[in-house]
């Protein structure tokens, strides 16, 4: 390249340059079963928020995920049930 | 950010900011075991009654649950784990992870369901710095050289000495909202999951067997389908011969978890996989006398109508479910929470690409057992290429990466005397790929071991573990001669 950055690891494999392209972690935080939660997200241009239960979907329950909304800097995560929604751990990734 | 360290791609997209908590690698997930829900049947039949199915349909196979385990230092902020498939194809088994949870405050655990193969996926694992054992954050000796970042914390958040979570891909995903558009009455329901999403991605054509994905499933499904019999008669007995009259109800559920497979370099497939499967059943008869036979039959009319909520609401499954569920770790219930219906299908879900090259391969054995194609038309037909496992392995999960394998020469299930395809595989290397003859057979059972290529498989048909008439297992090691 003619311009730009690369980083490599000790073996000499290359770990990025300024023509990679890759998406960064920048939340990740819990929200608790059956309880809603507000988070602060930082902001980029570009995000996308994963989903994660976290325990044991167990044998009888309906075990709903938290739904969320993110705007700004804030991600708000609902409980659709107060007593099947499971514990939901959020991941926001962003570039 | 008005201190620190940023650096950009010429698209002006963030590749490294000292802020963040960059995701690093810290290993493979540990294989522990795999472990499967039992089935949850449980039934009576009268005297009379139809005293067929009493088991499971052949097509309610729940798929194995492998577990994994992984260390770190927070029991709330699990590693970020990513799933590199055993393989992708049209017959590759669907995989997904259905389960995060923390089996101490410095191990988090891992399940993943899969519904055939038996080849377990691996599981990349990725953590910030601050969440590492003192183990996964060592630098490795005499590597001096590189770039930290820290952030206004003084906490480490990026060093090029590891090797960092680089994204190759995104999409988003859905789950299908049921598994089956329908499931039709008999006695031997079909339940395969046959409804897929299609999720396209673009890597920039990185081969399938260096693409591994992150994407937690969320979605589960269960559907149900109901049966009934009823018949009534004349019992010869002498001085005590008298008519009878019996119904017998039936129900039979899965509970399906939302999983993936790599269709090929651009498409994700979403759909489900068996988590659980039950069938329950339940016969009455009456056999009052001569006498009081227009009673009888009056009676079953309104039994009929009311067998159904009988059978659920008094057959005691979840004692059994729980008596059936004491070796295999798992919650029991009867995984019947809703019928036909799904819930956080209709969720979106991105999708996280990544090369696992970057991270390195992890190495073993592995088997592959394939029979044949169903030539159904895959357009139509998700399924279609399908390899259906009849010759199935298990790796010992009490040596876990050893090479030792318990083999389950089970009889095919669809294609029953089909001879099955067998491809062994170590460290990579192709041992065997061709088809299971009955020569192999007979050495099988005749030899302690069989030379194939550098490496020589041996054969412990001497620790047989069941053999029930429907499945015999043995041992096989593979090593290198």
């Amino acid at each position: 390249m003619a311009y730009g950055f690369s980083t490599y690891d000790s073996d000499g494999n290359l770990q990025f340059s300024s023509v990679d392209s890759t998406w960064t972690v920048i939340f990740a935080g819990l929200a608790a079963a059956n309880s809603n939660a507000t988070f602060t997200v930082p902001v980029m241009p570009t995000r996308v928020v994963t989903r994660q239960m976290l325990n044991q979907v167990t044998g009888d329950d309906e075990a709903y995920v938290h739904t969320y909304s993110l705007s700004g800097t804030t991600l708000t995560a609902t409980a659709p049930s107060s007593t099947d929604t499971v514990a939901t751990y959020f991941v926001v990734y962003g570039k | 950010m008005t201190y620190g360290l940023q650096f950009k791609n010429s698209d002006g997209d963030i590749l490294i900011d000292s802020d963040f908590h960059h995701y690093h690698f810290v290993g493979h997930a540990t294989y522990v075991e795999g472990v499967r829900i039992p089935a949850l049947t449980r039934g009576n039949n009268t005297k009379h009654s139809y005293t067929g199915s009493t088991g499971l349909s052949s097509t309610q196979i729940n798929g194995d649950i492998f577990k994994y385990r992984i260390s770190c230092t927070a029991s709330d902020v699990p590693p970020i784990v990513f799933i590199k498939p055993s393989y992708a194809g049209s017959g590759a088994p669907f995989c997904g992870l259905i389960l995060t949870q923390a089996i101490s405050s410095t191990v988090w655990e891992f399940w993943v369901l899969q519904d055939h193969g038996y080849n377990r996926p691996s599981l990349y694992c990725f953590n910030r710095f601050d969440k590492m054992t003192s183990g996964q954050s060592t630098v490795p000796s005499g590597v001096n050289q590189g770039i930290v970042t820290f952030n206004s914390s003084g906490n480490k958040t990026y060093d090029t000495r590891f090797k960092p979570l680089k994204v190759i891909a995104n999409s988003v995903t859905t789950a299908p909202s049921l598994a089956r558009d329908s499931i039709a009455a008999s006695y031997n329901p079909t339940f395969t999951p046959i409804n897929v999403n299609n999720i396209d991605y673009a890597t920039g054509g990185v081969e399938t067997s260096d693409i591994m994905f992150y994407a937690p499933s969320i979605a589960h499904s269960c559907q149900s389908v109901k049966g009934e019999k009823s018949g009534d008669g004349f019992q010869s007995a002498g001085y005590n011969s008298y008519f009878y009259a019996w119904v017998r109800a039936d129900l039979w559920w899965c509970f399906y978890r939302n999983t993936f497979r790599l269709y090929n370099t651009t498409r994700l497939q979403s759909g489900y996989s068996i988590y659980a499967s039950g069938h329950v059943y339940k016969s009455q008869e009456d056999s009052s006398s001569i006498f009081n036979i227009g009673t009888v039959l009056g009676a079953i009319f309104t039994f009929g109508a009311s067998l159904f909520i009988t059978t659920l609401a008094s057959i005691a499954i979840g004692a059994a479910v729980a008596s059936a569920f004491t070796d295999a770790g798992l919650v029991s219930g009867v995984y019947f929470p809703y019928e036909n219906d799904s819930r956080n299908a209709g969720q979106s879900q991105p999708v996280i690409f990544s090369r696992p090259s970057y991270y390195g391969l992890e190495t073993g054995i592995s088997f592959e057992s394939i029979n044949q194609v169903d030539g159904n038309d895959p357009t139509t037909d998700p399924y279609s290429g399908e390899y259906i496992p009849n010759f199935v392995f298990y790796q010992n999960p009490d040596v876990p990466n050893t090479g030792t394998f318990l083999v389950n020469l089970s009889p095919g299930v669809r294609f029953p005397g089909a001879p099955p395809w067998i491809v062994i595989q170590y460290n990579g290397t192709t041992l065997m790929d061709n088809q299971l003859t009955q020569d192999f057979r007979d050495r099988v059972i005749n030899e302690s071991y069989i030379d194939i290529g550098n490496y020589r498989v041996f054969i412990s048909p001497d620790i047989v573990l069941e053999n029930s008439g429907i499945a015999y297992y043995y041992a096989i090691d593979v090593v290198p001669i």
